[in-house]
């Protein structure tokens, strides 16, 4: 594999973990909403 | 039948016959659109505008009743000329959709699934709390009082052109249908969101855009249990996106006023509309630079929307009330309520540089971290900053970069609340989702199956969201529960109201004018002549004015009110007064009990039992005003 590859490669790497990450960054704004959610579905079975 | 199928069928024929009105304008107006599909959702905002602009001249008549009902035959009938024409378009459509690739139809048929389970959701009874507070109770008030500026319901004020559905379907004499005509704007929204993708990318991508903004858990919330006409913004945005990219292939002026209505449209909607007619005429003339047609874009924009901003110029010398009427404060004013406005639309919020620059991210939430109702996904935060690395210099990205960045930091600068962005999500969604799928069309397939389990995992937490939020709606208009059940556990101050009514019908006797004064906020469910004594929304209620016996005496006199609601208690603003007319015997407890209540937002579903007196107004309180009559009946 070339170098370019290998950064290229690194790149989407990178980008894959922004998607992911900044959506778990989002839902802990929303912090009291998943714990309430969790509680109230689990809770309720 | 049950009245949630017959307001579902009624909604139904009701969009057939404004689609027909609309295309009956766009001929009128001479505009071609080359596309059959996005010619039907031109017709459908047309016909919905025509309608609400209808109904506001309507409203102007003596009998207000039937001017409104006058208003809404006029445009059906202007509808039933099309009907045919509108039929066989929609089956050319429906044939192209059944041809598309096995995958399409198969996520098409999950958006059509999806927009019918929310469909059954919003012919539930009404049950959210503004709506319970202004956005239905106004309306209904116009109709059984006329139409005047109502002083002691200062959200009043906020209705726009998008109320006037509200009005339409209450005047024909059914909630249901007033319900309907806001569901269908969530309809209208989805499909424009899904001929928006289509610019960017066809097939599987667009539909699976349109389904990521249908599950979006405020976009279910405002098309199902919120009874607010909002959502129609978020239908009106794209489609005037669509027509200023229309315009620029094809500048005639026919165009140019196509895109102008459907701006007004959205300045008239609500006053954060005004802030994405200006990001749209930015657009416009950024792409069509000439001024003539700048000026007929405008014209058009002013003529659809200037309708609420004149009303309440007329009635308090402010079009945009409270906003420039804080700006010259009073002491006489009531400053408690100018304060509780301005707080309520996010004006007085602190606007600082870090909060505003998310906005165009999506990336906010309230403090408490429980906003379900700021809820509006991750996905642009996610995928947005990779779309940017697809832009290129063509009028589509121009376009929704010019109004997505000017909505969102205009939104964020003035009101704050992220709410309020909904009806740019449809461009923002559209080109995040779009322009990540462009990007990673030959190269980065890890990048490209991690951005499609991404909304694929959205689109499935949304529908559990979806199916958890709305199971109690779906049992009510299925008729497996009653609706005093339903509304019992899902309306706040629902069981105050059923005290209230039950109560006053029985003391009223013949005087069926005298009022009641109310402190709590969700007033649609009463049934009898009240008054808002909420000093923070009553303009009357103010507590500098309101400190003294006589004061109170002269309030009741004036506004005929002869019963105060204590449930528990009241508001602490004028609870020091109140108890001093209790104290000297002005006022007297005639009727009392315990009624189950909502404890803070429904979505907690905490039920508590709470004490609630009437209390009467003695003769002595109303300083004799209120006639002998009356008198006799306390």
């Amino acid at each position: 594999m070339t170098k370019s590859r290998v950064v290229l490669r690194m790149i989407e790497l990178l980008l894959c973990i922004w998607i992911v990450g900044s959506q778990v960054w989002y839902l802990t704004q929303f912090s009291s909403l998943v714990e309430f959610a969790t509680r109230n579905v689990f809770n309720h079975g | 039948m049950l009245p949630s199928s017959l307001a579902f069928i009624s909604s139904f024929f009701l969009s057939l016959l404004l689609v027909g009105a609309g295309k009956r304008l766009l001929r009128a107006l001479r505009i071609v659109v080359d596309n059959a599909f996005e010619e039907l959702l031109y017709s459908f905002a047309l016909g919905v505008l025509a309608l609400e602009i209808a109904v506001s001249l309507g409203e102007l008549l003596p009998h207000m009743r039937f001017g409104v009902v006058l208003a809404v035959c006029v445009v059906l009938a202007l509808g039933l000329l099309a009907i045919g024409e509108v039929s066989r378009q929609i089956k050319a459509v429906c044939i192209r959709f059944r041809l598309l690739p096995r995958e399409q139809v198969a996520l098409g048929l999950a958006l059509l699934g999806v927009v019918a389970l929310e469909g059954l959701a919003a012919m539930a009874p009404l049950t959210g709390s503004d709506a319970m507070r202004y956005h239905f109770t106004v309306p209904a008030r116009y109709l059984q009082d006329g139409f005047h500026a109502d002083w002691s319901l200062l959200h009043g004020f906020f209705c726009g052109l998008g109320h006037q559905l509200i009005l339409a379907g209450l005047a024909l004499g059914s909630e249901e249908i007033a319900k309907g005509l806001i569901f269908v704007g969530g309809v209208a929204a989805s499909l424009a969101t899904l001929r928006l993708a289509q610019h960017w990318v066809s097939g599987r991508w667009a539909f699976a855009i349109a389904l990521a903004f249908t599950l979006t858990p405020v976009v279910f919330w405002q098309t199902t249990a919120a009874g607010a006409p909002d959502i129609w913004m978020c239908a009106l945005l794209p489609l005037a996106v669509l027509a200023i990219l229309a315009a620029k292939r094809s500048p005639s002026a026919p165009a140019c006023v196509l895109a102008g209505i459907l701006t007004g449209g959205l300045a008239g909607a609500k006053y954060t509309g005004i802030l994405m007619a200006g990001a749209l005429l930015i657009a416009f003339v950024v792409e069509i630079r000439s001024f003539r047609k700048g000026l007929t874009f405008f014209a058009a924009a002013a003529a659809v929307g200037f309708w609420p901003y004149l009303r309440n110029f007329w009635w308090t010398g402010d079009p945009i009330f409270p906003f420039f009427f804080a700006r010259r404060p009073q002491p006489t004013m009531n400053l408690a309520a100018l304060g509780s406005l301005l707080k309520d639309t996010g004006a007085s919020n602190p606007h600082e540089f870090a909060r505003v620059m998310r906005f165009p991210l999506f990336a906010i939430a309230d403090h408490d971290g429980l906003a379900t109702w700021q809820f509006l996904g991750p996905l642009i935060l996610a995928l947005a900053p990779i779309a940017l690395l697809s832009v290129r210099r063509t009028a589509l990205w121009r376009v929704t970069l010019i109004v997505w960045l000017t909505v969102s930091i205009s939104v964020g600068m003035t009101s704050g609340i992220p709410r309020f962005l909904l009806p740019v999500l449809p461009v923002a969604l559209a080109s995040s989702i779009g322009g990540v799928a462009l990007f990673t069309r030959t190269r980065f397939p890890l990048l490209r199956w991690t951005t499609i389990l991404t909304i694929a995992a959205f689109c499935l937490a949304g529908f559990a969201a979806l199916a958890i939020y709305s199971r109690p709606a779906w049992s009510v208009a299925l008729g497996r529960d009653s609706r005093d059940a339903y509304l019992r556990v899902h309306a706040p101050d629902f069981g105050r109201s059923q005290f209230v009514n039950t109560n006053v019908m029985r003391l009223a006797g013949p005087d069926r004018s005298a009022r009641v004064l109310i402190f709590y906020r969700h007033l649609y469910y009463l049934r009898v002549p009240f008054l808002l004594g909420d000093p923070l929304d009553n303009w009357e209620m103010s507590p500098s004015v309101l400190n003294s016996d006589e004061q109170w005496r002269a309030l009741f006199a004036r506004d005929h009110v002869r019963w105060v609601v204590k449930a528990p208690g009241y508001p602490i603003e004028l609870a020091t007064s109140l108890a001093h007319l209790e104290a000297t015997g002005v006022l007297k407890p005639c009727a009392g009990g315990t009624v189950r209540t909502l404890q803070g937002f429904r979505m907690y579903g905490q039920l508590a039992d709470e004490p609630i007196h009437l209390m009467c107004v003695t003769p002595n309180g109303a300083a004799g005003a209120l006639g002998q009559g009356l008198t006799g009946q306390m």
